[in-house]
């Protein structure tokens, strides 16, 4: 059953592509919807910056369109689309716009999401939970980039290590210590403020 | 004090919560959880770091993802970029002499305008103090290079 999902899904993008190669709108519309969610959690988690997320993201497919032609299908679309986000993230910073960037939006701003469902009767659960959410945000944020990209990778796309070794070119120890570093770093920190 | 186990690293727990381990060390580590409290409490920490990043990400991304995301793009898809080069190249139609003149007071406006000392006025910001953004309305509070004034920029969107 599962093999025959895989072979279904492997016809509905092989389809997908080849529509997207003609420059069928309707087939980019498709592309769009069907990815932006994941794609803007990703680099959300790199950039942890709502309007530069949605700023990569539309790099990201506006560069999907103008090389579509350039897909060869040695890997699956979603692993594509992963790296060039990665590439768009990690370049995003370099970018000069950033550096006339303006305007401010703090942390806690950015933490004022809306509360999640099931503990919507539990204020004081709810409070934990945004409190201990802005707090490894925040944590986050400092981590260093090769960390973070390693913890963002297995925490947000859920890819074992030799995907994410795959992914960023290096070796599978390596993402194992650097997950295990991110982890303890994460902690360390938190219970320290929590001190 | 913290207490440390003797027979797991803090790397093992880490690949455990992963599910790197193989299926024997996994049985054994599974099995040595119920015994240590160290261990399980580190677990659990690794654990939860990982599902309050993923729901707090999840949770900004749904917000996101109701922008019209196809509608924006298939605005930026049709060039905009080109369309307002077309523009300005075509602004002075197909006389010569008034481009040239055209480009000529772009170069004598840029030249005075970053020069203070030819018209008197001060230069351009040099950095930028502070700024608020509302949901109406933003102020920026610049000083400028030479002349040290505090300018506040404030904008009403309609």
């Amino acid at each position: 059953m599962a093999g025959f999902e895989t072979t279904a899904h492997k016809d509905t993008e092989q389809d997908l592509v080849e529509r997207l190669k003609k420059g069928q709108k309707q087939a980019f519309n498709q592309l769009v919807s069907s990815y932006q969610e994941r794609l803007f959690k990703l680099a959300y988690g790199i950039t942890l910056d709502r309007e530069d997320s949605v700023e990569v993201v539309q790099d990201v497919f506006l560069s999907v369109h103008h090389h579509i032609q350039t897909f060869r299908q040695d890997s699956t679309l979603a692993t594509w689309l992963r790296r060039i986000t990665l590439h768009h993230c990690l370049n995003w910073k370099r970018k000069w716009k950033r550096r006339f960037k303006w305007h401010h939006r703090s942390l806690e701003q950015e933490n004022d999401f809306e509360p999640a469902q099931e503990n919507f009767n539990d204020p004081e659960l709810l409070f934990r939970e945004k409190q201990l959410e802005g707090a490894l945000m925040k944590e986050i944020q400092a981590l260093p980039e090769k960390l973070r990209l390693v913890f963002v990778l297995n925490a947000i796309e859920g890819l074992s290590y030799d995907e994410i070794a795959e992914t960023l070119n290096i070796k599978k120890g390596t993402v194992s210590s650097r997950l295990h570093l991110a982890r303890k770093s994460l902690i360390n920190s938190l219970e320290l403020n929590e001190k | 004090m913290e207490k440390k186990c003797d027979v797991y690293t803090s790397e093992d727990i880490s690949r455990f919560v992963d599910t790197e381990l193989s299926s024997n060390q996994c049985r054994a580590f599974e099995h040595h959880l119920s015994l240590c409290s160290e261990c399980s409490r580190l677990f659990g920490q690794y654990k939860g770091l990982s599902l309050a990043f993923s729901r707090h990400t999840h949770k900004t991304a749904m917000g996101i993802a109701t922008l019209h995301l196809e509608h924006k793009l298939e605005q930026k898809i049709q060039c905009p970029e080109k369309k307002l080069y077309q523009n300005i190249s075509g602004l002075f139609g197909k006389n010569l002499y008034l481009k040239l003149a055209g480009i000529a007071a772009v170069v004598m406006i840029g030249f005075f305008s970053f020069d203070p000392t030819l018209l008197g006025t001060p230069s351009g910001p040099s950095a930028i103090i502070n700024s608020v953004d509302t949901e109406y309305t933003s102020v920026m509070i610049i000083e400028t290079q030479k002349e040290k004034h505090t300018i506040i920029w404030f904008s009403e969107e309609t």
